[in-house]
């Protein structure tokens, strides 16, 4: 693929289209799409409701394949793929973070971490110990046994985020992190994320405010299923 | 496929899940859980009854070889359908002379024949209808009629008093207590077709005759010219054979039906022994025992349907749980064994407690009715639970591998 500053995009969408049916018409919901994301990039994505943030997520989140154009995960085609390897591709690459959270009810904090682990098929032994450790760096050490009805809001996005790390995916997305949260959470979570992208992580966060997504260094606007540059 | 370690984890998650809502586990599991139970009660009062009728037959005398007129058997080796046929059985065509002769064939313990004749017996001012029995004092070895207890019950005639034509009698258990009820009968006399006659015994309860023939406890025995005397001819009806040992049955067979063979067509008398007749009728009960259990394995049937049903409305309910897993990598194989795990544990589940509901009806019913619980009928009902939870898991399970995960985690 092209090579700009030297280093080859995690993921690059060329020319993206994706339309759909709803009743007699047909939404275009992305319209020549390319982008570039290369490792430590923070990408902020903002839009109004409809202009195709959500489509594009999903899109570079795997859930979801373009009507045409291309996607290269770390210079791979994923067109091809079915959808066990998509499966194994999201396991690996992609952490998701989501507005309402979905943590698993009656299922603790660890095991909610540990669910990635389960489907990458690491031991019950391994998955404890990394669940455990990663949930202590985010601060819920002292929680790991609490059911998500048991944790507040920030923590329960906490634990989510937790969940998005613990398999060492290269791309974070997360889809309105603070939209449910108190203002104090938000910033809490904010934080944490952009301490995440520091040390390394390559983040894509879907946003309506546009305070918090000025804190990305890349603010890609969507309007009318285009990129507005 | 997933891996062992995460085999037991969807498990757990399938056991939670279950557990999670108890009381509608348990209805939905209902239809196996009747269904089990019925065919493992079915299944138990079946072989009860097999049991017990192999039980009876055998306290009526092992290795004894029959002989009656007729055809008793059909030509598939059931009982005779054909009533003209089954009637021909109560003839009397046999003489003296085939005793003589069948006495003769090597290896022959005892011959008795047995004449049959309707009749009263009275003491005092009772009077009971019974069939009388005339034979030799050999009988009391081939049917085991000897009474267990001499000092309370007496014994059987002895072959001086067959011999001398004395006028004594043995009582079937049912006929001495409608006689005498509390009152000790021996050494009583009692009054057969106007003639006295001395009760020298009664014979042990052998229950209703393995439930072919005559109620032997209503019988009463005679040494063998009284017995031609109440049948008013010489004539023989059956004759009873007692084989040393089980290996000898089928050669006294053969070589009784050449004797016989002289005399009588083919088609008119039978020589037959007690398997015969019990295989018979255990291949009656067994056919029965089957067809009804099948009618109950129609509610596993029905069963399975209603975890499918409720498995679907699981799904349904679950869209999202099913979205978020496949977002954080459930490939569409490990959604299904989840799903398809977590209906086999509810039809398991449901087994189980079908089983134990079986066996405590079982135990139950055995107090009034011979029942017995099998581990067949286990085994069976619960591979067939099982089964059912797979078989009817599978639309459920399919339908969530298959949702698109973006639409799953739109769902409200």
């Amino acid at each position: 693929m092209s090579k700009k500053n030297g280093t080859e995009p995690i993921l690059e969408l060329v020319n993206t289209y994706k339309s759909y049916q709803m009743g007699e018409t047909q939404v275009n919901a992305l319209k020549n799409i390319s982008l570039q994301i290369k490792k430590g990039d923070f990408i902020s994505i903002v839009g109004p409701s409809g202009s195709g943030k959500s489509t594009l997520m999903h899109i570079i989140g795997l859930l979801d394949q373009p009507s045409s154009g291309q996607v290269f995960l770390k210079g791979r085609e994923t067109q091809s793929l079915d959808e066990k390897a998509l499966s194994r591709a999201r396991n690996h690459s992609i952490g998701f973070i989501f507005q309402q959270f979905n943590l698993l009810p009656k299922t603790s904090a660890r095991e909610n971490v540990e669910l990635p682990m389960l489907y990458a098929g690491l031991s019950q032994k391994e998955r404890e110990k990394r669940a455990t450790a990663i949930l202590e760096k985010v601060a819920l050490g002292d929680r790991l046994d609490h059911h998500p009805n048991q944790l507040s809001g920030g923590q329960q996005q906490r634990v989510a985020i937790a969940r998005a790390l613990v398999n060492d995916p290269e791309i974070i997305l997360a889809d309105e992190p603070t939209g449910n949260l108190d203002s104090r959470s938000g910033v809490e979570i904010v934080k944490l994320i952009k301490k995440i992208n520091r040390e390394g992580k390559t983040i894509v966060m879907v946003t309506h405010d546009q305070e918090l997504a000025h804190r990305a260094n890349r603010v890609i606007t969507m309007i009318d299923g285009q990129i507005n540059n | 496929m997933p891996k062992i370690t995460g085999i037991k984890t969807l498990t757990r998650t399938a056991l939670r899940s279950i557990l999670r809502n108890k009381s509608r586990g348990v209805l939905t599991s209902l239809g196996i859980i009747i269904g089990v139970t019925s065919v493992i009660l079915l299944m138990s009062i079946g072989h009860g009854l097999q049991a017990y009728i192999t039980d009876q037959f055998e306290s009526l005398g092992s290795n004894v070889i029959i002989i009656m007129a007729g055809q008793v058997f059909d030509e598939s080796g059931g009982l005779q359908q054909d009533e003209r046929n089954f009637y021909a059985a109560n003839n009397a065509i046999f003489k003296n002379k085939h005793l003589k002769d069948l006495r003769k064939i090597n290896g022959v313990d005892f011959v008795a024949p047995i004449i049959f004749a309707n009749t009263n017996i009275s003491f005092g001012t009772k009077t009971v209808k019974v069939s009388a029995l005339g034979s030799t004092a050999t009988l009391a070895d081939i049917r085991n009629l000897n009474p267990s207890n001499p000092q309370t019950q007496g014994r059987f005639f002895t072959s001086q008093e067959e011999a001398k034509n004395e006028a004594v009698v043995v009582l079937g258990s049912k006929t001495a207590e409608d006689l005498f009820g509390t009152l000790n009968p021996l050494g009583k006399k009692v009054k057969i077709n106007s003639k006295r006659f001395t009760v020298v015994g009664t014979a042990d309860s052998k229950g209703a005759g393995g439930g072919f023939g005559p109620n032997t406890d209503e019988q009463i025995y005679l040494p063998l010219e009284h017995g031609y005397d109440l049948a008013g001819s010489r004539d023989i009806s059956t004759i009873t054979i007692k084989a040393p040992n089980s290996d000898q049955v089928d050669f006294i067979k053969k070589e009784a039906e050449k004797i016989l063979l002289k005399d009588f067509e083919k088609d008119s008398f039978s020589v037959f022994d007690q398997s015969q007749l019990l295989e018979s009728i255990n291949s009656i009960l067994g056919i029965l025992t089957i067809g009804l259990s099948g009618i109950a394995a129609i509610s596993l049937v029905v069963g399975g349907i209603g975890i499918m049903n409720i498995m679907l409305v699981t799904v349904t309910e679950r869209t999202r749980e099913i979205g978020l897993r496949k977002a954080l990598g459930a490939t569409p194989n490990l959604i299904l064994t989840q799903f398809l795990l977590e209906s086999t544990i509810l039809s398991l589940l449901g087994g189980a407690i079908g089983i134990g509901l079986g066996a405590l009806g079982t135990l139950a019913i055995k107090q009034v009715f011979p029942a017995k619980i099998n581990l067949d009928s286990v085994i069976l009902s619960f591979s067939v639970a099982a089964l059912v939870g797979i078989v009817f898991g599978v639309a459920p399970a399919r339908r969530a591998s298959r949702l698109s995960p973006i639409e799953a985690l739109r769902y409200e």
